[in-house]
């Protein structure tokens, strides 16, 4: 470890840097232009700056310092913070440009004031991936959420944003109230909050069966499950996907997802806590909370009959699917779970983009949000239907879809982990056919039911282009899938330092 | 003599009392309060660590042996005071917007979604 701050470092932190840096230069152009196009098109472009650091860290990664930590650790640059990093750019260019033509018609702030917003939260959802250190995970995830809470809440005339951000405030505090604790019992129990150093120290306490760090991990995981809406912590998901403005809707449900999943397996992983579970059974736990997250995630979607709310549900049944992978790694602390997890996230944002792309869609040209509102929507829009169709198939897990691969990847997973996970992977096959019926009841209904009105639908270009750029990557996913698992495969392997050196 | 758990107990017992309250008022604010009691158990439970931690020559509580000039509990308490402050603007912002609207903060009362 270097004890001073050099280039390399910096370097190692550019991505995000530039995120924030962007997020505040799109700020000011708003003050000083109040051309839209200016400051939609200076965050698009520029978020190609961040991805150029990041490209730039992935191909020169033996340049970098040995470990690949900087800041005294407080920074993990490995394959894995890089993989997230790429997926959260990902999301932060779908998300920007979909929500360009939304912001006008329904909110009262400016494109500038919006953009800010969803960038400076996404700088935290990619330091959230590539910390190393408990404190600079929470300061990550304060930077993630704070945001967050404000885009609930920005649709001023719409009293149901001002309700949705009032409970998601409250509860994102209270859950990270709860998450402190255990972090605080960790760093009582190891004596530190490096995660480096307390894999070690935890690998050292393994015989005596320590109680207290297995209170720590109880309050830790309970922390990142109100963030990844696993059940029971999942009340406030579906109110405030419903209250808040589309467009924030889709950032919650992948951003905010994938950033919890990513700072669970961190502190899960790279801090060892995983070592020490299959000892102590915590990964039962687990596995129950994956097996009621994604069995009432699933049936209570059936019974929705507003979208939002339906793929706020649906959201909550493939954080179910999330958590097999998670109960596979507690169980063996073997790197095929993260890799699942790490496949499956990739195919889950760009699917939920493209499809909360034509929820959106929907919105911009009509104002209804409810299911029926589907109704001919093949013959009214085409183009957008067709490739919302499309991601909600492979959502569902329809075979030649990346969404099944995913799947199929994750349960097997599961069952190679031996008897004690095969009831968990019966119950996600179970579910998987439950979820066929309410994905499959939107595209029946799109393109089968007939249509209160024929006239055709305008769609923005922005909606137009996010739709296309979702639909190519679903393809390129579905057909490169067995490259997307050797691509990731160093990035979740190299999560596992504690499996070698004890 | 006040020992490491005597601070110990009283940061779970305060905790509690903060979780109880966040889960069981109806008004937002006294939720807020109760939530800002359990972030101050968090730090009476880290500052009690790590002056422990200190007082053992960097002894934690599995054996484990650390620099004990360090201190990262109290520097851990300093931040979450700092972020829980401006957690706390945001969260009285959005009640006071909610207030605005329906002339209530009653949670009980802020039910326009439901299932």
């Amino acid at each position: 470890m270097t004890s001073h701050i050099d280039g390399i470092q910096i370097w190692m932190l550019a991505p995000e840097l530039s995120v924030v840096l962007l997020g505040f230069l799109v700020l000011g152009l708003d003050l000083i232009t109040h051309n839209r196009r200016v400051v939609a098109a200076t965050a698009l472009i520029g978020l190609l700056i961040p991805l150029g650091f990041t490209l730039s860290l992935v191909v020169k990664q033996d340049a970098l310092t040995p470990d690949h930590t900087a800041f005294f650790h407080m920074l993990v640059v490995d394959g894995y913070a890089l993989f997230f990093q790429f997926l959260f750019l990902v999301i932060g260019f779908g998300v920007l440009l979909v929500s360009y033509g939304y912001v006008e018609k329904f909110l009262r702030v400016t494109i500038g004031e919006y953009y800010s917003i969803i960038l400076l939260s996404l700088a935290g959802m990619m330091l959230m991936a590539s910390t190393g250190e408990l404190i600079s995970v929470y300061i990550s995830l304060e930077l993630t959420s704070i945001p967050l809470y404000i885009l609930a809440g920005l649709s001023r005339s719409d009293t149901r944003s001002a309700e949705a951000a009032v409970k998601y405030v409250l509860l994102g505090a209270m859950s990270s109230a709860i998450l402190l604790y255990g972090m605080a019992l960790l760093y009582g129990a190891t004596g530190t909050t490096d995660l480096t150093e307390i894999a070690r120290n935890t690998q050292a306490a393994l015989s005596s069966g320590n109680l207290v760090l297995l209170a720590a991990d109880v309050f830790i995981f309970t922390g990142f499950g109100f963030k990844i809406s696993a059940v029971p912590f999942h009340m406030w998901a579906p109110d405030i996907y419903e209250g808040a403005p589309t467009p924030s809707t889709l950032f919650f449900s992948v951003g905010s997802k994938a950033a919890g999943f990513a700072a669970l397996l961190r502190v899960f992983i790279f801090g060892g806590l995983a070592a020490i579970s299959g000892g102590t059974y915590l990964w039962v736990m687990v596995a129950i909370v994956a097996a009621v997250t994604m069995t009432l995630g699933n049936v209570v979607a059936l019974l929705q009959t507003n979208i939002k709310r339906m793929m706020a549900y649906s959201s909550i049944g493939q954080a179910g699917y999330l958590l097999v992978g998670f109960a596979a790694i507690m169980i063996s602390n073997s790197p095929a779970g993260n890799l699942g997890i790490l496949a499956f996230l990739a195919v889950y944002v760009v699917t939920n983009i493209g499809a909360f792309t034509g929820i959106i869609g929907l919105a911009d040209a009509t104002g209804k949000e409810n299911i029926r509102d589907f109704d001919g929507l093949g013959r009214r829009a085409p183009f957008i239907a067709a490739g919302m169709g499309l991601c909600l198939l492979s959502l569902a897990g329809i075979p030649p879809m990346a969404g099944f691969w995913g799947k199929l990847f994750i349960l097997l997973t599961a069952w190679n982990q031996g008897s004690a996970l095969t009831w968990l992977v019966v119950l996600g096959l179970i579910n998987s056919a439950i979820s066929i019926v309410y994905y499959a009841n939107v595209v029946w209904r799109m393109f089968v039911a007939e249509p209160e009105k024929r006239d055709r639908l305008a769609m923005s270009g922005s909606v137009t282009l996010t739709m296309a750029v979702a639909v190519v990557g679903i393809l390129a996913l579905t057909i490169a899938f067995g490259f997307l698992l050797t691509g990731l495969g160093g990035g979740a392997g190299g999560l596992f330092p504690t499996a070698t050196t004890p | 003599m006040i020992t490491l758990n005597h601070f110990l107990v009283l940061g779970a017992v305060l905790f509690v009392i903060g979780l109880f309250g966040a889960l069981s008022k109806r008004n937002a604010v006294a939720i807020l309060m109760s939530i800002e009691i359990m972030l101050n158990a968090v730090n009476v439970t880290l500052v009690a660590f790590a002056s422990a931690i200190l007082n053992h020559g960097g002894k934690a509580l599995n054996g484990a042996t650390v620099d004990s000039s360090r201190l990262t509990g109290q520097i851990f308490a300093v931040f979450i005071i700092t972020v829980a402050a401006a957690e706390a603007s945001v969260a009285l912002a959005m009640i006071i917007a909610i207030y605005r609207r329906r002339n209530t903060i009653d949670v009980g009362e802020i039910n326009l979604m439901r299932w």
